[in-house]
């Protein structure tokens, strides 16, 4: 069942298009990984799901409503990002005895258990926290309030190493044990990998690719081997990216466009690999012709 | 699937005042601080005074009201309400269970309450302005109203609730769609130089010289008016975060 359903959803600021024409359905129940560039249109899409944004031509509808300004959504929804911020006068232990007070299906135990592991002091007022402290506190309120649809928009930014890994535990050890829609974006997208069920990716404010996970890193495989063995090849598919050393290539080429056999590619000497879903989502919103390297030259 | 949490409006709108009355309690002592300076600076002539003198006999009266921790009242109403829709507090409610109707309307109600509580908190201090002088200047008094009517009370609630709506309605102008920006700035514009090119025009002799009641209900009607027009404008308005 679809929580969310878009339909040619456009969004503007000013001359700059945000969003174009986006068509998606979000499943229940599933962990998606919203990924793109930066100023790819992700937090616009994320700001429309959760009611802040309304879109210029087009639909959406989340819980099968409008959720532009619908207190039904806004009930059924969290939204966690680095802007969440609370009244000066709260410490965090007044933020969680609100938080209860507005979600019914709030986890009090869980939040102390889970702030005390992260070794934040309840007494401390949610300013005074430092970055990762900050972003682990809001992760924290965001998993503890049980939303149908908790929307996280880069949730372990300042988060150390250890925490993040520890936190992408919690976020699926959350999900099994109250299953829900997470959409998670987030830079680290190597790291989250193992916890994601369908990635959706976005560029220039259209989605470019919306899959399970295995079907979304199938797109692209690496091919390594002899130039003149690649050469004719190449020119039959679609090429990502391509790099030519001592008459050695190496390129990233769309998959579904490769009508040979591994077997063949094998016997002249081409090496295939697959690729990780962060390389797949770096070469399908890479563009054409740019290269940092062209700068310096 | 996990089953979906059904919240009525009024049950969000009632949890969000219980909340922002206590969380903004602060605007209420600094409307106590500034009504205590005020009374302690006018406690040696009043909210107006005047004096004659023939041969040995000097006579000097000072009028003592209410008028001018009314006038504070009403300021201070206008700031906390432009407070309200302020950035930082818009922000604070998207933390939890809220919508732009709900925040608005819960916003119209702690200022309703704030302004009976500011009632409360002008009349007292003008009475302990009168004892003050009672008990240190040792002044003569003619008492012309020992306690306050019903109906001077609900003057002043309607008079600070106005200005608390004017308030709302300012702030949340400010922060949605351009037309209604737009529409706001040709308004004051014009306000203005319809003020400075016809100053007379403007008459509120006749406002003044209506009984208090009248007075009361009329500005209740355009409170009311700015408080419609604050939601009206909050449902069209976005959130924006940055």
């Amino acid at each position: 069942m679809n929580i969310i359903q878009c339909e040619e959803l456009s969004k503007s600021f000013g001359r700059r298009h945000a969003l174009q024409r986006v068509t998606c359905a979000i499943d229940a129940e599933k962990i998606i990984g919203i990924i793109g560039r930066n100023g790819a249109g992700k937090s616009t899409l994320l700001n429309i799901f959760a009611g802040y944004l309304k879109p210029m031509t087009g639909s959406c509808k989340v819980f099968n409503e409008n959720p532009f300004n619908n207190i039904q959504t806004a009930a059924n929804m969290i939204f966690i990002d680095d802007r969440l911020s609370f009244s000066d006068y709260l410490s965090l232990e007044d933020i969680l005895k609100m938080g209860a007070d507005f979600y019914p299906n709030w986890q009090n135990e869980l939040a102390y258990r889970m702030l005390d592991y992260a070794g934040i002091d309840l007494t401390a007022k949610h300013q005074q926290l430092s970055k990762g402290q900050l972003a682990t506190f809001n992760l924290v309120y965001g998993l503890v309030s049980r939303c149908s649809l908790t929307i996280l928009d880069e949730p372990m930014n300042g988060m150390d190493e250890a925490i993040r890994t520890d936190f992408y535990r919690a976020i699926l050890k959350e999900y099994l044990a109250f299953p829900r829609t997470f959409l998670i974006t987030s830079h680290h997208l190597q790291e989250m990998e193992s916890i994601l069920e369908e990635i959706l990716l976005i560029d220039e404010g259209s989605v470019i690719a919306h899959a399970p996970l295995d079907e979304f890193k199938e797109q692209l495989i690496s091919l390594h081997g002899p130039s003149d063995e690649l050469a004719d090849l190449l020119s039959e598919t679609e090429v990502y990216a391509q790099k030519i050393v001592a008459g050695v290539t190496s390129a990233v080429v769309d998959a579904s466009k490769l009508f040979i056999s591994e077997e063949i590619l094998r016997t002249k000497g081409i090496k295939v690999s697959a690729l990780t879903a962060s390389e797949v989502c770096m070469y399908l919103t890479n563009k054409k012709g740019r290269d940092i390297d062209a700068i310096f030259d | 699937m996990q089953s979906l949490t059904n919240i009525s409006l009024k049950t969000i709108v009632k949890k969000q005042v219980k909340w922002k009355v206590k969380l903004n309690i602060s605007a209420l002592s600094s409307l106590v601080i500034v009504q205590i300076i005020f009374a302690v600076l006018t406690s040696s002539f009043g909210s107006g005074s005047y004096g004659s003198g023939s041969g040995n006999l000097d006579v000097h009266f000072s009028i003592y009201s209410l008028d001018i921790f009314l006038i504070i009242s009403a300021i201070w109403a206008f700031i906390v309400a432009l407070l309200f829709t302020a950035k930082a507090y818009r922000i604070d409610d998207l933390s939890v269970v809220s919508s732009r109707t709900s925040s608005t309307i819960a916003n119209i109600l702690v200022m309703i309450i704030y302004s009976f509580i500011a009632v409360i908190l002008m009349i007292s201090t003008y009475y302990l302005q009168v004892l003050g002088i009672l008990l240190v200047e040792k002044k003569s008094f003619v008492i012309d109203h020992l306690f306050i009517s019903p109906s001077v009370f609900i003057l002043c609630f309607s008079s600070i609730c106005l200005f608390g709506a004017i308030g709302l309605l300012f702030g949340t102008s400010l922060k949605g769609p351009v037309v209604i920006k737009l529409f706001l700035s040709t308004f004051i514009l014009f306000s203005f130089i319809y003020i400075f090119m016809a100053p007379n025009s403007i008459n509120l002799g006749s406002l003044i010289m209506l009984p208090n009641i009248m007075i009361s209900v009329l500005y209740m009607l355009v409170a009311t008016l700015c408080f419609s027009l604050t939601i009206w404008i909050a449902n069209k308005s976005e959130v924006s975060r940055k």
